[in-house]
């Protein structure tokens, strides 16, 4: 258990807790990820409806509102093309020089910012007819890949570290008896990440490792906690609402989830 | 009568505490994954007032938690069946503190013998 202690405190920036039984490690959270999605049409008829009814204008500008004007020009985005280059002006070579410097400094200074923006923030257009409407099952699915990087690295970060430890007990134990060690441990490091990833894909699960006949037994808890702020609204925009809304607890005007989990945890 | 059957009906009479002292404790780790969800929509008049959705927005972080067991000396504790959670049994300082003292002695040497003949090789 010292050796695993060991190798769990050496991750950067770990919060250890003690108490009489166990010790507790926590690692920071990670950076936040965003997925934002879009429904551009919806939004613009919406929008087109909120100008109707807040509009006092005269009879013309109504017609012109629900001629649907707005919507030619959606539809018409679907064909739009680029432009073509606009004809360069005549510069001195000097002038040219001198704004090319700056326009490479802007632009290595803008792919940075875009390659920040990128790890942080998605941006997805909704289809309008197909996946406007989405289900619990999706908006699990779209929640488990948002966060997908992060089980990555952690599968990556704790296989590599568990697999450090039990090089070092097979040492040990070669030295004490010639080549007598048990099957279950794993040789090679993909075969430990193989092994968490299977203990992953479930929601809770355990696996052993053991050696010389004495066992660790490792015990894994995956739990998505989605949260939302007045999600009677939210939610009851989903289309399978119905199916689920009797399993939800009602907590000072908001669904929660008492104990049982919403949905069992199918696959990331 | 089998032995398994046997020592299942002997731990059910052991003292909580002490059946807890006795049981096996693993690694257990969390893998939290937190996440805020958001919707804007619009309501739609027709024969049923239904809304539909203009934007999502999702956000989310993770945290890992794990929780290493360490060797600790035994003591007679109230564990309330209910949560599991034990408290500590106080004494005045009489007699039956000496007799707490040595029951919990005893217990400690034996769970000791036990964990070097079986986990001591960790």
């Amino acid at each position: 258990m010292e050796t695993i202690n060991n190798a769990v405190a050496s991750i950067e920036g770990v919060n250890k807790y003690d108490s009489k039984e166990y010790i507790l490690y926590e690692t920071p959270f990670t950076e936040i990820k965003t997925l934002i999605e879009i429904c551009p049409i919806k939004a613009a008829e919406a929008e087109r409806l909120r100008k109707l009814k807040t509009s006092s204008d005269t009879d013309d500008n109504i017609k012109a509102l629900t001629d649907g004007e707005e919507f030619k020009e959606l539809d018409k985005l679907e064909e739009f093309e680029e432009p073509e280059e606009l004809e360069e002006f005549e510069k001195s070579e000097e002038l040219e020089e001198f704004e090319k410097s700056e326009e490479l400094e802007e632009s290595e200074e803008l792919e940075e910012q875009k390659h920040e923006e990128q790890k942080h923030e998605v941006v997805r257009i909704l289809d309008v007819k197909s996946k406007a409407k989405f289900s619990v099952d999706e908006l699990i699915k779209r929640s488990n890949d948002l966060l997908i990087s992060d089980v990555d690295y952690f599968i990556l970060l704790f296989s590599s570290k568990l697999f450090n430890v039990v090089k070092s007990f097979k040492n040990e134990t070669r030295s004490i008896i010639q080549g007598d060690v048990n099957e279950k441990v794993p040789d090679t490091l993909e075969a430990m990440i193989a092994i968490v990833e299977k203990a992953l894909s479930k929601r809770s699960s355990r696996f052993m490792l053991g050696f010389l006949g004495q066992q660790i037994s490792f015990s894994i808890d995956r739990t998505l906690y989605l949260t939302a702020h007045h999600n009677a609204s939210d939610l009851s925009l989903l289309t399978d609402f119905n199916s689920f809304k009797d399993k939800l607890d009602m907590v000072q005007k908001s669904f929660v989830t008492r104990g049982r989990p919403l949905i069992g945890f199918k696959e990331a | 009568m089998n032995v398994e059957e046997l020592v299942l009906e002997l731990r059910e009479r052991l003292h909580p505490s002490i059946k807890k002292a006795l049981s096996t404790r693993g690694v257990k780790i969390f893998l939290n994954l937190y996440v805020g969800y958001d919707a804007e929509f619009d309501r739609v008049l027709g024969k049923f007032n239904t809304n539909e959705i203009l934007s999502s927005q999702l956000a989310g972080n993770t945290a890992v938690y794990f929780k290493i067991p360490r060797k600790y000396e035994y003591e007679i504790e109230y564990i309330n069946p209910a949560s599991s959670k034990s408290s500590r049994i106080y004494t005045n300082g009489n007699r039956k503190n000496d007799l707490k003292d040595k029951i919990e002695r005893s217990i400690n040497a034996l769970l000791n013998r036990r964990d070097a003949l079986t986990r001591e090789k960790y």
